[in-house]
């Protein structure tokens, strides 16, 4: 994944072509196929990971805010809501990791190896 | 709805952006926290003649339209992550959220759990394709496909809206923000801001905006650190001892460490989770952030650093919450005669400063808290100036032939005629109550801007006629709800009942704008139509890949 500054040359997608110009073979391609559909599965997947656990917790806070106002010891001032709050933090910044990680390895050399198929 | 649910509503929305609030808070002072804190002062001119600096450096790179927008594509990874972290931790963020602390509690965190949680939805879904897909604005990303004059016409319009709404916000917020903490007179303030802001714009383009806005981010976290740090190290280092101190001195004591009535109505509650995670997806000063890196892999891990330090930025701003409550609640010296705050509760984290750092950690806050303002309505003039200057005047007037100098000439002149506009909007709008704006200017980018953009990358059946009715239809229901919404017919306008009883339009104008697209796309028959649908898979292709520029 080395290319220094885009060069932004003037491409053809800033031209509203008509008609419009063939579909690019790679569409056609199993491995373009196979990273689309792998890629889409997996964003969308964490995305609606990410909603339902924020949308569960704002509608706990909504319709039963006494579950996490409950004292995690007796006695003690920390309620359950400060480590599930905190929590809420630590999982958003792993799901981004988790992304990073796995596009980082796995779909950028499936990316890379389609380029170079191309180049060639 | 209550009122004082409603006014909690208003709070929420305010400690967004902050210093909204300020207009409610102002109104129990009796008189400015500090009149011409001279260490403040001389912090916060050290400051502004750096940045003027920066500026100059800066300036010397600023050859070409791609420099001045994007700074050329070679901001790294780590440096925008910064700079996007700069963009989020506002002094909205420490002044407001420490507030929210202060007077709620545990309300304090669910706030900046929303705030936090758009990062994901925006990394997985729209930050690298709109880096493979587009140049210096969102407009250059939804128009690929779709009939150029239209699509752009209608994303800068939008963006324009919501830029200058912001830009209000931000500029209200700063003149009181500076009235408070350095005595100086409103109108003086705002001038300057605006002055401020031109300047760094105009000559330095996008590097200035970025170093400045990087430079303010690791002031702010380190400035919230030893905060932190300190009101920790009066309670031995343990947060249970730091709670029951504050369960202690707070009027509603144990009751702080629960949720209270921030989000009493799901309906409300979800709206506002709905404009909190999309609407930052669809703001033009944070999206063009993602232009100035090289590449789609360096987009995404300036996400990872940018949620690692704003998160890491709220934990701390909440636990300076909580030593508020136990270090300036109790303390006389930060309360006028009637037992108010000085300076209202916006102020708790400005005390907090005194109390743990003294007066030269408090003129550090201080010039810290305004610095920010500066650097987000630098980010805000140059997204609203470029889509005047790349997507109105290069493309829609011009129709693509414009020269790169006369592209930057605009975008130039554009920067003057917003600072002029930002400081007179800022001065008309002064006794204003405009809490609802930051409110609307989330609603309106999770209505317009994003569905039009989330669509155009993801659905094939996307066509121009239902992107820009769509689109308009979805911005056009987040202004109207707002308006017919308790917060404007009742606060603002003086009606008895509110039309739209929800604080928030965005459930129902996100599901107007998700529909009308749908809908005008589908019954779109016509030639134009079929042509753009066909083009989704080249867009795919070049979306995935991210060759278009290289190859």
């Amino acid at each position: 994944m080395k290319h220094g500054a885009p060069t932004y040359s003037m491409s053809a997608q800033y031209v509203a072509t008509d008609p419009p110009p063939a579909a690019n073979p790679l569409l056609d391609d199993p491995r373009f196929r196979a990273l689309v559909r792998q890629r889409r599965t997996f964003s969308w997947t964490l995305t609606i990971l990410m909603l339902v656990v924020y949308f569960a917790f704002i509608l706990t806070l909504a319709f039963a805010p006494a579950l996490l106002g409950r004292p995690i010891v007796d006695g003690s001032p920390a309620t359950w809501g400060i480590p599930v709050g905190f929590g809420m933090f630590v999982f958003t910044f792993v799901l981004v990791a988790v992304y990073v990680a796995r596009v980082n390895t796995l779909h950028d050399h499936a990316v890379n190896e389609i380029r170079q198929g191309v180049r060639q | 709805m209550t009122r004082m649910s409603q006014w909690r509503g208003a709070l929420l929305f305010c400690a967004f952006n902050a210093l909204t609030a300020l207009p409610a808070a102002a109104a129990e002072t009796v008189a400015p926290a500090r009149s011409h804190n001279p260490i403040a002062i001389g912090m916060f001119l050290l400051f502004v003649a750096s940045t003027l600096f920066i500026t100059r450096w800066a300036a010397r790179k600023n050859n070409s339209v791609s420099d001045h927008y994007a700074a050329g594509g070679k901001i790294t990874a780590f440096q925008n992550g910064w700079a996007i972290a700069g963009d989020y931790m506002s002094a909205a963020s420490l002044l407001g959220i420490s507030a929210l602390v202060f007077t709620s509690g545990y309300d304090g965190l669910i706030y900046s759990i929303g705030f936090l949680a758009s990062w994901p939805v925006i990394l997985f879904l729209i930050a690298e394709p709109l880096r493979n897909l587009g140049r210096y604005t969102l407009a250059d990303v939804v128009s690929y496909r779709l009939q150029q004059r239209p699509i752009r016409a209608f994303a800068a319009s939008s963006s324009i809206v919501i830029v200058l709404l912001y830009l209000v916000s931000q500029m209200v917020g700063a003149g009181k923000l500076v009235e408070l903490l350095f005595g100086f007179n409103y109108t003086v303030a705002v001038v300057m801001v605006g002055v401020l802001m031109v300047v760094y714009v105009f000559f330095g383009g996008m590097l200035a905006t970025t170093w400045i806005q990087i430079i303010k981010a690791a002031l702010l976290l380190a400035g919230a650190a030893f905060m932190a740090f300190m009101v920790l190290s009066r309670f031995g280092f343990s947060m249970n001892a730091l709670f029951a101190q504050a369960i202690l001195a707070h009027p509603k004591h144990a009751a702080i460490m629960s949720p209270g009535g921030l989000v009493s109505d799901p309906v409300s509650a979800v709206s506002l989770g709905l404009a909190l995670i999309f609407g930052t997806a669809g703001l033009p000063h944070i999206l063009m952030r993602f232009f100035t890196v090289s590449d789609a892999k360096a987009a995404r891990k300036s996400i990872l650093y940018a949620t690692g330090i704003v998160g890491i930025g709220y934990a701390l701003i909440i636990i300076i919450g909580f030593g508020t409550i136990a270090l300036v609640a109790t303390d006389p010296h930060y309360h006028t005669a009637s037992g108010a705050v000085i300076g209202g509760v916006n102020m708790v984290a400005i005390h907090l400063a005194h109390a743990v750092g003294g007066n030269v950690f408090l003129g550090f806050i201080c010039a810290v808290a305004f610095s920010t303002i500066l650097a987000v309505v630098a980010g805000l003039t140059l997204a609203g100036s470029s889509a005047v200057s790349h997507d109105l005047y290069a493309n829609v007037i011009r129709r693509g032939a414009a020269t790169d100098r006369e592209e930057m000439h605009v975008s130039r002149i554009t920067t003057l005629v917003l600072g002029v506009l930002a400081i007179l909007l800022g001065i008309a709008f002064e006794k204003q109550n405009i809490a609802f704006i930051v409110s609307l200017t989330f609603s309106i980018a999770a209505s317009s801007n994003f569905p039009v953009l989330l669509l155009s990358i993801y659905w094939r059946g996307l066509t121009t006629r239902g992107a820009v009715l769509g689109g308009s239809l979805g911005l056009i229901s987040a202004v109207t709800l707002t308006i017919l919404s308790p917060t404007v017919w009742v606060q603002v306008l003086g009606h008895a009942h509110a039309i739209y009883p929800y604080e928030y339009p965005a459930l129902f104008s996100m599901i107007m704008a998700f529909a009308g697209v749908f809908f005008f796309s589908i019954t779109d028959t016509s030639a134009r139509g079929a042509s753009e649908r066909a083009l989704y898979g080249n867009q795919l292709v070049d979306c995935e890949l991210g060759m278009a520029k290289h190859g």
